[in-house]
């Protein structure tokens, strides 16, 4: 048997590592941290499907309705439209959402509303607070 | 295995095991936002995908190159510069983590961070890690600063273990976000370099899984596309759903000209699977680098996603070839 030399060795180590840790969330798709995410855009698209966008909307001292916005291009573009897909038919994650808004957000809003809108431009809202 | 325990859950979610969800959290999500049918396909491509996993480490194992020599100056120039990048880069994450501060209500750790980390870290906590880095880094490029290439290993972990916890509350809304992807990956090799360093063959190597695990990114993120999106991924209709989520003059302006979005996502596919060719032709290393700049330049411009300042930009600096530029006495 060849014993090894020290660098094969070490060079073995490093790579199993490499293709362990680049490898199995790929083959798991699971976020397993700290890894990152694979894919940006990677998705089964359906060329027939209605693309959504879902936004937070709130309205303050009788104002028109605006959309949230923190000015951060993460929470704006990602984050609400993350926690607003996922409320918008659930009413138990909605009333969650709400009332964390509402100890969040300052000035405390009059109103929130969920919004869908697809790429024909039909919009669906779903009021959250107060709660209908 | 993992197949029969999905098709299991499928069948009946109720019975898997708990210790399942733990291991692998990613099935339960998947399940939920899939749905039934779409999780069947998932599930159909779990082999092929075991099987690109097999054939991408035989190319590797069997497609060492070597040995490489980096000359002395190059590797100082090297660690210094894997040490500064990060660094200039933490004013940004104490940024975004002030910003998430605000929104603290909203944190759910990932997976066993939650044990950790279970609400987010206060402020002194994370200026304390910040300090850490900060000192930890300056040490290292004081050494360099002076001639000192001879630095203790030990010296350089406490940078990726503060990145990580850091990380850990970044990623702790919602999914995860890999803005800062590699960069955390190059602060995981610094010590491994540094350990290296003096032994020219060990420390070449480990400067090529420095660049795997930065072209690894785009070659990974190709193959996502290969099994998620298939042959949809160039149908325009395609170009133009991603333009409506990420609406910008220029995209919009794409559109009008048919077959020209398409051009585009194939050619930034094109461009993540070959990435793959710099394990066994070094000068694919010039292309990588120019290709990854073009490349998040394009998300910029065309759908506004990044910006001249992403994270991913300066990490694509140590794909250049020259890094592993062979021995001169």
């Amino acid at each position: 048997m060849v014993k090894e030399e020290p660098n094969t060795r070490f060079r073995n180590l490093v790579l199993s590592g490499w293709l362990i840790a680049f490898g199995l969330p790929f083959v798991l798709i699971t976020d397993l941290f700290p890894l990152h995410r694979f894919g940006m855009f990677a998705r089964m698209p359906n060329p027939n499907e209605e693309v959504l966008i879902y936004s937070i909307e709130q309205k303050t001292n009788q104002k028109p309705w605006q959309t949230l916005e923190t000015g951060n291009p993460y929470f704006d573009k990602s984050y609400f439209y993350h926690l607003a897909s996922d409320a918008f038919d659930n009413h138990g994650k909605a009333a969650s959402l709400a009332d964390k808004l509402l100890r969040t957000l300052s000035p405390k809003p009059d109103s929130i509303r969920l919004v869908k809108q697809t790429m024909n431009a039909h919009t669906n809202t779903v009021l959250i607070y107060p709660n209908p | 295995m993992i197949q029969g325990i999905a098709s299991q859950y499928l069948e009946n979610p109720e019975t898997i095991p708990s210790w399942v969800e733990s291991v692998y959290p990613g099935l339960a999500i998947k399940f939920q936002k899939m749905g039934k049918e779409t999780f069947a396909d998932f599930l159909s491509q779990l082999k092929w995908r075991w099987l690109a996993m097999a054939a991408l480490g035989a190319y590797m194992f069997s497609a060492q190159q070597g040995p490489y020599q980096p000359d002395t100056k190059r590797a100082g120039m090297l660690i210094g510069l894997l040490t500064l990048i990060p660094l200039l880069y933490l004013p940004d994450f104490y940024n975004e983590l002030s910003l998430r501060s605000e929104w603290r209500l909203f944190y759910q750790p990932i997976h066993f961070w939650g044990l950790i980390l279970p609400s987010l870290p206060a402020r002194w906590m994370v200026i304390l890690l910040i300090s850490i880095n900060v000192v930890c880094s300056t040490l290292i490029l004081w050494a360099l600063f002076k001639g000192q290439l001879n630095l203790n290993w030990l010296k350089a972990l406490p940078i990726p273990i503060s990145w990580m916890v850091l990380l850990a509350a970044f990623f702790g809304f919602s999914k995860i976000d890999h803005t800062y992807a590699t960069m955390y990956l190059g602060t995981c090799l610094l010590p491994i370099l540094i350990y290296s360093y003096g032994q020219p063959e060990r420390f070449a190597f480990v400067v090529r899984i420095l660049q795997a695990c930065i072209w690894g990114s785009y070659f990974f993120a190709a193959l996502e596309k290969v099994f998620l999106s298939g042959a949809n991924w160039i149908n325009p209709i395609h170009f133009q759903q991603l333009a409506y989520l990420h609406p910008t003059e220029i995209n919009q302006w794409i559109i009008s000209y048919p077959g020209l979005g398409s051009m585009i996502l194939v050619g930034g596919i094109l461009f993540q699977l070959l990435t793959i060719l710099q394990w066994r032709f070094a000068f694919w290393g010039n292309i990588n680098l120019v290709g990854a700049v073009l490349f998040h330049l394009g998300n910029w411009l065309i759908f506004n996603i990044g910006g001249w300042q992403t994270p991913w930009l300066p990490m694509v600096l140590f794909l250049w070839p020259g890094w592993l530029r062979p021995f001169r006495k």
